[in-house]
Parts: C-alpha cells; structure tokens; sequence
C-alpha cells in the first residue's frame, strides 16, 4: 500500500498498483524504493484527489497506453468517452477543471483526456459569446482588435 | 474598489483560464477533430474552419493560444475569392503541420491563384480534394487548368500527398493525371470516381505499348475509379503492389463496398453492358471479392458461357501484380487465377443453358462449347477459379492457394439443363453451390 500526501495534508492510503495509474508517483515509486513515507503531493487537493483515485481504482486493471501512439491522437473522437468516465466527469466546472490540471500533474494519460475531451465538447457548436457565458470569460479585445477579427473572419466563408 | 472586486470575483470563477497554454491549445485541437477524421471531407462540412475561426474570437489568451496552435490551422478549404484570402492568413499559422487542402473553385483564375497560394507549402499537404464542380459553362476552363497548370504547377517537387481526390474534373488526357501521380510516391488513397476524360476504351495496340509507360505507386492501398476509359487509363499503367482495396462508381451510385462488382448485362443506353465490357471491368478491379452478373431477360451474349470464358486469361499486358495476387515471385505477368479473391459469384436471371461447372475451366474453346461439349471431353486445361488440371482423362486437383471462390449463387426462372451435374462438379472442389427458381424472371438493380 502507499500513502499519499495532499496539499491541504489529508492522507490517503491506496493500493499501489492503483496509485501507478499516474506516472509521476510510479516514478518517484521507482527512484525512492519501497519505503513507508507518505508521498507528497502538494498540487492536488483532498476533495480532487479523492476523485482521481476513485477513477484510477475503476480503471486499474485498463492496458497501458501504447508508448507511441499516433501523432494524431489528440484528434480522436471527442465524443468517444465511455459511459462510466461520462458519469464520473459530470461534475461543476471547478472540479473539472481541478482533475484536468490534477491529471496533468500526476500524468494520468486517460484521465486528462477524458477531462479535454469533455471540455471539448462543452465548447463544440457553440458561438463565442456563449463559449464566454458558458466559461465566464471576459471579452478583452479592443474595439479595433474586434473589428480587424470580424474582418478576418469573414474572410472565413464564401457565401 | 467595488469594481476591483467584482472583477477579482470574476477572474476567480472563469475556471478554464487556469489551464496552462499546452492543455488548452490540446482542447481546441480537440474540438476541430471530427471533421478531420473523415475520410472524405465534404465541402459542405464547416464545423472544423468554424470551430478554429470561433474558438480565435473569445478573448485575447485564447486568440493567442489558437494562433500558436498551428494544428488548428491545417484544413484549408479554398471555394472562393473570401476563403483564398484566409487560406494564406491560415497557411502562415501552420508552421511545418501537414495541411489538408480542398479546393472547390469553377473559375479559372481563382484555380491559378489557389495554386499559387499553396505553392509554398505543397511539401506539407498531404491531403488534396480538387472539386472542379459540375458546372458545364467552365467545363473547359477546367480541362485547361489541369491541363497546362495545375498539374505542372503541382508537379515541381516532391510532394507527401496520402490522400488524392478530384471530383468533376475532366481530363483532356490521362497521361497529364499519370504523369502527376508518378510523383506522388506517398500515396495511399486516390479517387477519381467522379471524374471522366475524353478518350475512348483502350485499343489492342496501345495496351501492348503501354508496358513502356507503366509506373509504380508502392505505397497505393485504395482506389476510387469511374466505369470509364480514364479508369482503364490509369490502371493499364500502374503497378500498385499494395492496392487491395478498389471500388468502381458508376454514374449517380452511391459509394459501392470495395472490391465488388455488379454487371448488368441488361443496362441499356451507353452504360458498360456485360456482352461486351466484362474483360474491362474485370481488368479495372482484378481484387474483386464479391461478382454479381444479371443476365439479361433475353441473354444477348453469344453464349451463356461466354461469361466465364472471359474470366480467364485477360491479364495480358497488365501491371500486376496488387495486393491481390499474392506470389513469392516479384513478378506475375499472367496469373492463372483471374480474379484470385473472389469469393462470392452471384450469377441472377440466369438461362437454362447456362452450365455452370464451366467455371471450373478457363480454355473450353468458344466453338466446343457451342456444340455443348462438357469437361470430359477436354483433354488439358486449367482452371479459371480453383485450378483443376484435365490430363489424359484424369482429374488433377493442385494447391489452391490462389483460389478463393467459396459460394455460387444461382436464381433464375427455371433450373439450367445440367444443373444437378454441375452443383456436383463444383462441391467436390469444396465450393457451396446455392439455387433459387422460379417466380418471376428477376429485372435486376439498375447501374443508378
């Protein structure tokens, strides 16, 4: 079993080969070696944690992705997230975005995918205006950087 | 003060600009994907030059994250003045990405200039949708702009296209087409289904002089052809040692399963009739796996043998071999086994004449079979399909390796005369001979 450590110090002990889902800690598992210190992860949250442990324990068993994969790979479907990971990922936005960046962190290949992909599709379809509803962003162009973007966008379509 | 905060609250809850530039540049790539994915892009598909034009306009982070995002930017799609304009904009953002290109443009000069405008970066396209679109009044303007530009103008390197399609265009000549795809020596995927050109079937005479031209397309896996002389223009030509998929369209058909045939011997007007086109089809798709002939309700054939006899031996002077005829050997001039893949002839309307252990043997002469000689009386053949040798009365069976014929399907009105004796022939040689009859006589799809 391993232990690891959060940025808001709550421990959690998980089975290791649940906890190398992640390569950053199946690399610091290799480097240090068998030991019983907790495992710090200073960037990830308790409430975060919590969930990337319970899809790393629901896919602890999955193949490893292949080391290569094809260079269009980020072009996958993004419709393409299975039923469970779809459940799993419903979630407010600050928690999404939270096990993206927790994901990215600890190198869960799958598991940021399925964060992107999903955030991919919220944005798909959608017209700039309502992307900034959607994501609460401000529009900060000028008055001139909008219209030479109108302009360029025009550009964009024959009619 | 009030303002200050409800900004800080703002920033606060605008949860995805706390992704780092290389997630979010990965999400928009994510978001143009579908549309990348197809096989065959559509002209009418904008979603992916939306999304990328979209996802530039939300906020300055975003904008600047999009523009350095140079995968964001490879589908070009050029139809007209407007969309030229942004292609170069576009091109300029790609940095060495590889660019998939359509062009849907009937005007002549907007032809040229899309040429020019991609000209700096044909090393980096690799996937090319020419539509010269079906309009008859530049028709022309077409032909001379494949003619005497675009080809030339394509041709002057070496170039990484995988994937090719031109729609609409009609070629003065197939050798401006051949001569272009020479240089394509990437090229895993071509169709030119819908495209036509102005010469005639190819003669006698020029399939034997057409060995000196031939050329070599090693990484070709699938072809897209017209049942056209262009289509037999091309493949009396090229050596396609991969080619294991091809698919022949005919006019207004829907895109037919790869590798299938269907001949309708009653097509009227001047759609290929079987009588006297079998051994051009035959030749434009020799990986044929799935053959349906329809005779005709009153057979014009000379024979209704005359089918079988015409699917052996036709491969003189080809440029095989493909994928589908599978050898040790580098070289295959004339294989045995015409059509070594098929696995299914279906054989509808059939006549009562019809014999079908005929399959069995490729050299009956036509004049015996006409005197309703069977294969005993023929002292030495070979097979067309499952390569038994005739030989001083006795029957000798060789390895099959190149025989993959499994299933007859016979319908017709009535059983032919020698049905039972040649159901018995081919299932000894391990083919599932299958029959229906009676009900009405069966009038067939039509080639549309």
């Amino acid at each position: 079993m391993i232990n690891l450590t959060t940025s808001d110090n709550e421990t959690f002990t998980v089975d290791k080969k649940v906890a190398e889902k992640s390569v950053l800690i199946k690399n610091m598992l290799e480097d240090v070696g068998e030991s019983d210190q907790a495992i710090p992860l200073p960037n990830v949250t308790a409430s975060v944690l919590k969930k990337v442990l319970e899809w790393c324990e629901h896919h602890k068993d999955d193949p490893a992705p292949p080391e290569n994969e094809d260079k269009d790979d980020t072009r996958k479907r993004t419709t393409d997230i299975s039923e469970w990971d779809q459940k799993f990922i419903a979630v407010d936005q600050e928690m999404l975005f939270e096990i993206i960046l927790a994901a990215n962190y600890l190198d869960i290949k799958a598991l940021l995918d399925v964060g992107c992909k999903t955030v991919a599709n919220m944005i798909k379809g959608k017209t700039p205006e309502e992307i900034r509803k959607l994501f609460n962003i401000v529009n900060d162009f000028t008055p001139e950087e909008e219209a030479q973007i109108k302009k360029e966008n025009e550009w964009a379509e024959d009619r | 003060m009030a303002n200050v905060q409800s900004a800080a609250e703002e920033a606060v809850s605008c949860y995805i600009d706390r992704l780092p530039f290389e997630l979010l540049s990965k999400i928009f790539v994510m978001c143009t994907a579908e549309s990348s994915l197809q096989k065959s892009t559509s002209m009418r598909d904008h979603l992916d030059h939306t999304s990328t034009v979209v996802i530039s306009s939300v906020s300055r982070r975003w904008r600047c994250i999009a523009v350095a995002t140079g995968r964001l930017w490879t589908n070009i799609r050029i139809v007209g003045q407007n969309t030229l304009h942004s292609a170069r904009t576009w091109i300029t953002r790609t940095g060495s990405y590889e660019l998939h290109v359509e062009c849907a443009l009937s005007e002549w000069d907007l032809v040229v200039d899309a040429v020019d405008a991609l000209k700096p970066s044909f090393d980096t396209i690799v996937a090319l949708n020419i539509d010269m679109l079906r309009d008859d009044n530049y028709v022309h303007g077409c032909q001379d702009c494949l003619k005497f530009s675009l080809f030339p103008q394509l041709s002057l390197g070496p170039n990484r296209l995988r994937r090719l399609q031109f729609q609409n265009a009609k070629f003065p000549s197939a050798s401006a087409l051949r001569a272009f795809l020479a240089t394509c020596k990437a090229l895993k995927h071509l169709d030119i289904s819908s495209c036509s050109s102005r010469e005639s079937w190819m003669s006698g005479i020029e399939s034997l002089g057409s060995r000196l031209e031939w050329f070599a397309m090693d990484e070709l896996v699938e072809l897209a052809l017209p049942v056209a002389p262009l289509a037999e223009r091309i493949r009396r030509y090229l050596i396609a040692p991969h080619l294991a998929r091809v698919s022949l369209f005919f006019d207004c058909q829907q895109k037919p399963a790869s590798n299938t045939l269907l001949i309708n011997e009653s097509s009227d007007g001047d759609k290929p009739k079987g009588c006297h086109r079998i051994d051009e089809l035959l030749l434009l798709v020799p990986e044929v796996e799935e053959l349906t002939f329809i005779f005709a309700a009153k057979s014009s054939c000379l024979d209704e043998n005359w089918l079988f006899s015409h699917l052996t031996d036709t491969f003189l002077d080809y440029p095989l071999p493909t994928a589908s005829f599978v050898s040790d050997e580098d070289w295959w001039p004339q294989p045995a086994t015409v059509l070594p893949r098929l696995h299914t002839l279906r054989l509808l309307n059939v006549p009562t004449r019809l014999d079908i252990r005929n399959l069995l043997i490729d050299d009956i002469p036509i004049p015996l079979a006409h005197e309703g000689l069977s294969v005993d009386d023929v002292a030495t053949s070979h097979a067309a399909f499952v390569l038994i040798v005739f030989h001083d009365g006795k029957t000798v069976r060789l390895p099959r390796p190149l025989s993959a014929l499994r299933n007859v399907e016979v319908v017709g009105y009535r059983k032919p005369s020698k049905w039972s004796q040649g159901v018995a022939a081919l299932e000894a040689t391990g083919i599932k001979v299958t029959g229906t009859f009676g009900g009405q006589p069966l009038t067939g799809p039509h080639w549309c």
